[in-house]
C-alpha cells in the first residue's frame, strides 16, 4: 500500500507546448472536454475526446505511466462504479452469472467516461503550476465580476491542490511508521483491514489540521490578507496557440452535441 | 528603529508560556535567543513578528504596533521550513510576499534573483519545493523572507537542517545583513559562530533571566545551553588577562 503515488493535483515540471498554454485556456478547454465526455451519446463517440486527450498527453511530454499512476489512485472508485453498472444494468445476452451484455456495455461506458475525465483533469493539474491554475480559474471567474471572491476561490483551490500531495506523503509516512510498530494492513478480511486503517486515518486527520494551521500562520507571515494583489509577477498572456487549443475543445463539444442531438 | 516588548505575557491552553517579558530589539544588532525546549523562544519570536497576539504592549519606536504592521516590519523564518512553503515552485514561493506588498514587476524579478543568489538556490526557480532537501527548504524559507527586505528578522532555528559549511554561510549572511542595519533575532542551539552577536537573551520557563554580552553569558554558564569549547577557551583567556591586569594594578599600588 502506498499513498505517495497519489499524484493527482501534483504539478510536473517539463518544457512542453501544453505547459506553456495560458491557464485560462487550459481551464476553459478542460471544462469543455469534460462536458463533452459527459455528453458522449454512445461508446463509439468516445473516440473523439479520447483522441484529443491522448494527443494532449503526448504533447505534454509527461510519460503516460505518470498519468496511469494518477488513475490507479482512483482504482477503488472505478471498480465500485464498474460493479454497480454490472449488477444494476440488465438486458441483452447473459454472458456469465448476473453479467449481461447490456451491463458490460454500460460498465465499459461509465469506466471509460471516468478514466477520460480523470485524464483531462490530470492534464490540467500536471501541466499547470497550482498558483497559475488558480490564476486561470480566478481570471475566468472574475469575468463574472466579484474580483475578491474569485481571488479567494483561486487561493482555496491553490491550497487544496497543494495539500493533496503533502497529505499523500504524510499518509505514506504514518503508514510506514505504523508498519514499523508492527501493524499489518495486508492480511485479514477486508473489513478488518479497513478497521486497522484507523490507526493511519486518525493521525492523518490530526496532522492535516495541524498543517492547515501552520499554513495559515505562514500565509499571514507572508502578508496575506485576503485582498487580491495589485501587481502579479507572472502576467497571463493569451496567444494564438491558446486560441487553437480552445478552438479544438469547442469543435469537440460541437461534434459531440451534433452526434447526440442530430 | 526599535521594537520594544513591554510586560508581554502569553498563555496557551491554560499554561503560561511567557511571563511579563520586557525586551528591546534595535536595528543593526544581532540578538540570540537561547533556552531549553519549551522555554518560550518560538512564542516570543512569533509575538515579535505579529503572528501571535499577547497581553502587554509591542511598540515600534515607542508607539503601540498592531500585528499587521509588525508582520510588515519583521520577517519570520519558521523552525520547520516545510511549514512555510506556499508556492508550487521555488520562484512562486519567494514571489508570494512580494505580490502581497504590491512591488513593481521589474523590482520583483531583481529581488528574486538576488535572494536566490544569496541563499545559493540559483537555477532552481522551477523546482517543486516539496522535492528539495531539508537544507534547501531552509534556504528557501530564508530567501522568502529576505526577498521582502524587512528591517527586522526573526529566525527560529534557521540552520538546524544545514550542514556545517552552509551554517557558516548563513551566519555570515546574517552578519552582513546586520551591517546593513537590520535587527536580527535568532533562536538557536548552534552557538559556534557567534562573533557578531551583540546580545544573548536567555529564556527560562517563559521569563528572561539573562541579558548581556556573549562573554558574560559564557562566564555565567547555564546548564540548559551547551557552550562551544572555543568560546569557553576565549572566556578563560579573557578572565585570565583580566585577573593578570588586576594583579599588575595591585603590584603597582604596592
Amino acid at each position: 500500500m502506498k499513498f505517495g503515488s497519489f499524484l493527482v493535483g501534483r504539478y510536473v515540471h517539463v518544457e512542453s507546448p501544453i505547459h506553456s498554454l495560458d491557464p485560462r485556456a487550459k481551464f476553459l478547454g478542460t471544462l469543455l472536454v469534460i462536458i463533452s465526455v459527459l455528453l458522449v451519446p454512445n461508446l463509439f463517440f468516445y473516440i473523439l475526446p479520447a483522441i484529443l486527450i491522448l494527443s494532449l498527453i503526448r504533447m505534454s511530454r509527461i510519460g503516460f505511466p505518470v498519468y496511469l499512476t494518477g488513475i490507479r489512485s482512483f482504482w477503488f472508485f472505478l471498480v465500485f462504479a464498474a460493479v454497480v453498472q454490472l449488477v444494476s444494468v440488465r438486458g441483452g445476452v447473459r454472458i456469465f452469472s448476473f453479467i449481461t451484455s447490456e451491463g458490460l456495455l454500460s460498465c465499459t461506458f461509465v469506466v471509460l467516461r471516468l478514466v477520460l475525465i480523470i485524464l483531462a483533469a490530470e492534464i490540467f493539474s500536471m501541466t499547470t503550476p497550482p498558483l497559475l491554475s488558480a490564476r486561470g480559474v480566478e481570471s475566468v471567474l472574475s469575468l463574472f465580476g466579484m474580483r475578491k471572491l474569485s481571488y479567494e476561490i483561486g487561493m482555496i483551490m491553490t491550497i487544496a491542490m497543494r495539500f493533496v500531495p503533502i497529505l499523500a506523503m504524510e499518509a505514506d509516512r504514518i503508514l510506514k511508521a505504523q508498519i514499523a510498530r508492527g501493524a499489518d494492513f495486508e492480511k485479514g478480511k477486508l473489513m478488518d483491514r479497513l478497521k486497522r486503517l484507523l490507526v493511519v486515518v486518525i493521525p492523518l486527520l490530526v496532522s492535516a489540521m495541524r498543517k492547515a494551521e501552520e499554513l495559515t500562520v505562514a500565509m499571514e507571515a507572508r502578508l496575506y490578507t485576503g485582498e487580491p494583489p495589485k501587481i502579479r509577477y507572472r502576467q497571463l498572456a493569451w496567444s494564438t496557440k491558446d486560441t487553437i487549443f480552445l478552438a479544438f475543445s469547442v469543435i469537440l463539444l460541437c461534434s459531440i452535441l451534433v452526434a447526440r442531438y442530430l | 528603529m526599535k521594537i520594544t516588548l513591554e510586560s508581554v505575557s502569553f498563555t496557551y491552553n491554560g499554561r503560561s508560556v511567557l511571563k511579563d517579558v520586557n525586551l528591546e530589539i534595535e536595528s543593526g544588532k544581532v540578538y540570540l535567543l537561547v533556552g531549553k525546549n519549551g522555554s518560550g523562544k518560538t512564542t516570543l519570536l512569533k509575538i515579535l513578528a505579529g503572528l501571535l497576539v499577547s497581553r502587554g504592549k509591542v511598540c515600534v519606536n515607542g508607539e503601540v504596533a498592531d500585528p499587521i504592521s509588525l508582520r510588515r516590519l519583521v520577517g519570520y523564518v519558521f523552525q520547520n521550513p516545510a511549514s512555510q512553503i506556499i508556492g508550487a515552485t521555488v520562484e512562486e514561493d519567494i514571489i508570494f510576499s512580494l505580490e502581497m506588498l504590491g512591488i513593481e514587476r521589474e523590482e520583483m524579478e531583481k529581488r528574486l534573483k538576488d535572494a536566490l543568489r544569496v541563499v545559493g538556490l540559483e537555477g532552481m526557480e522551477k523546482e517543486d519545493p516539496l522535492n528539495l532537501s531539508g537544507g534547501q527548504k531552509q534556504r528557501l524559507a530564508i530567501a522568502s523572507v529576505l526577498v521582502r527586505d524587512p528591517p527586522f528578522l526573526a529566525l527560529d532555528e534557521p540552520v538546524s537542517m544545514l550542514d556545517l559549511p552552509s551554517q557558516i554561510e548563513i551566519f555570515k549572511l546574517l552578519l552582513e545583513l546586520k551591517e546593513k542595519g537590520k535587527g536580527i533575532v535568532i533562536a538557536t542551539h548552534e552557538l559556534e559562530y557567534l562573533e557578531g552577536v551583540d546580545e544573548v537573551v536567555h529564556l527560562n520557563d517563559g521569563m528572561i533571566d539573562f541579558r548581556g554580552s556573549i562573554m558574560d553569558f559564557v562566564a555565567v554558564g547555564f546548564p540548559d545551553v551547551e557552550i562551544p569549547f572555543s568560546w569557553r577557551i576565549l572566556e578563560k583567556c579573557r578572565t585570565c588577562s583580566k585577573r593578570r591586569m588586576e594583579d599588575a594594578h595591585t603590584l603597582d599600588k604596592r
